[in-house]
């Protein structure tokens, strides 16, 4: 707007300038946004360099570590799933290799409280026709409360539909990380436990309104 | 969105992500790794590669760095007037990582940057960095893109009186 006023209608910058944050940088605030502009292809680093490491991270370090990782992920995937024929040529093996990416890249560390609705509304059984108008009333009368703080750690394979933790699907999530990753299988399941129970607590204290 | 995910993804090493982004014309592909060493779980790094449909298309990437919890973590200069004409360095310290520094780099030198000759250019030239910090309270933190937008909505014009440009 500022830079729109300075220069009038008449005389509007192209809109890569216009799209600009200022130049504002201050280390006594929490939050920093960093922005760059560029025409074409480009490429940059992220690269965070712990202080108790032996040296800080470089471009060219980043390099030879990506080649290196992904010769040992192709290699160790060879060994491990040993895909038999016909489904060891290179399309089962591209999609092998994204489902298995997707299961392991889409865990997520969850923390924090819950807004939980424990009105149990009997609306909420949605058995009517246009349930969902009934369902949106009860809703607006419910008054959900914080609870927790909670933790969670678990997959969500499919993130743009479903960006929450599962219980019944993380079973079938980890048979393929079993073959992967034990240990990492192992942490999730007992984190899942956890969730489990806090499921049941959750149902038994709905069986219990129910039959009050 | 034609889609996005993990083509290779090890936990413990790290992996290749794409996003092909059809709203924005560009595919993004993203190597993350992480790198063993020291006390504090290690060090990683991300490599972001864009590559839009159009080779003349103009893109901005906007990389945030927040700190949740205790701790401090902040630019190490504040560059020029007008931004970073070089990488961007953040320091910061936290109970669980110690001590460490996040760099955000110029790139290689085949990178290019909208040139221009209006005088707002020269203001804010196209090839710098810029950074912009600003207080977010942890629990609103989840959701300080709509903040930073709105902090930030005194150069971003997104009023429809422009759209002609």
């Amino acid at each position: 707007m500022e830079t729109l006023k300075k220069y009038g209608q008449a005389n509007v910058p192209a809109a890569p300038q216009l799209y600009t944050i200022p130049q504002a940088p201050n280390k006594d605030t929490n939050v920093h946004v960093i922005q760059k502009t560029f025409r074409g292809e480009f490429e940059f680093d992220v690269l965070f360099s712990s202080g108790s490491a032996m040296e800080p991270l470089t471009s060219s370090d980043l390099r030879s570590h990506i080649d290196n990782m992904s010769a040992s992920f192709s290699e160790r995937f060879k060994q491990i799933f040993a895909p038999l024929p016909p489904f060891n040529s290179a399309k089962y093996t591209k999609f092998a290799k994204s489902m298995l990416s997707n299961l392991a890249g889409g865990i997520g560390y969850f923390h924090g409280d819950e807004l939980v609705d424990r009105s149990y509304a009997p609306e909420y059984a949605e058995d009517d026709e246009g349930f969902w108008e009934v369902t949106a009333e009860a809703r607006a009368r419910a008054s959900p409360q914080l609870e927790g703080p909670h933790e969670l750690f678990a997959s969500t394979p499919s993130r743009p539909f479903f960006p929450r933790g599962f219980l019944w699907d993380e079973g079938f999530h980890l048979l393929p990380v079993m073959e992967w990753d034990l240990d990492l299988a192992y942490v999730r399941r007992r984190l899942l436990a956890a969730h489990a129970d806090r499921q049941t607590a959750n149902h038994t204290e709905l069986v219990q309104s129910d039959g009050r | 969105m034609r889609g996005y995910g993990w083509e290779e993804y090890d936990v413990r090493t790290g992996g290749r992500e794409t996003i092909h982004d059809v709203g924005n014309n560009i595919d993004l592909t993203i190597d993350f790794v992480k790198v063993p060493g020291g006390s504090h779980g290690g060090s990683w790094g991300a490599r972001i590669h864009g590559k839009p449909a159009n080779t003349r298309q103009a893109t901005t990437v906007v990389f945030v760095a927040a700190l949740d919890g205790s701790g401090r973590l902040g630019p190490v200069t504040d560059g020029e007037p007008t931004g970073y004409p070089d990488d961007v360095k953040l320091a910061g310290n936290t109970p669980n990582l110690g001590d460490f520094t996040l760099d955000i780099t110029r790139g290689p030198a085949s990178n290019a940057h909208p040139q221009g000759t209006h005088p707002s250019h020269f203001e804010k030239p196209l090839d710098q960095t810029r950074v912009m910090s600003v207080p977010v309270e942890s629990e609103e933190l989840w959701m300080s893109k709509r903040k930073w937008l709105l902090a930030s909505s005194a150069t971003l014009t997104l009023q429809p009186s422009c759209s002609h440009i």
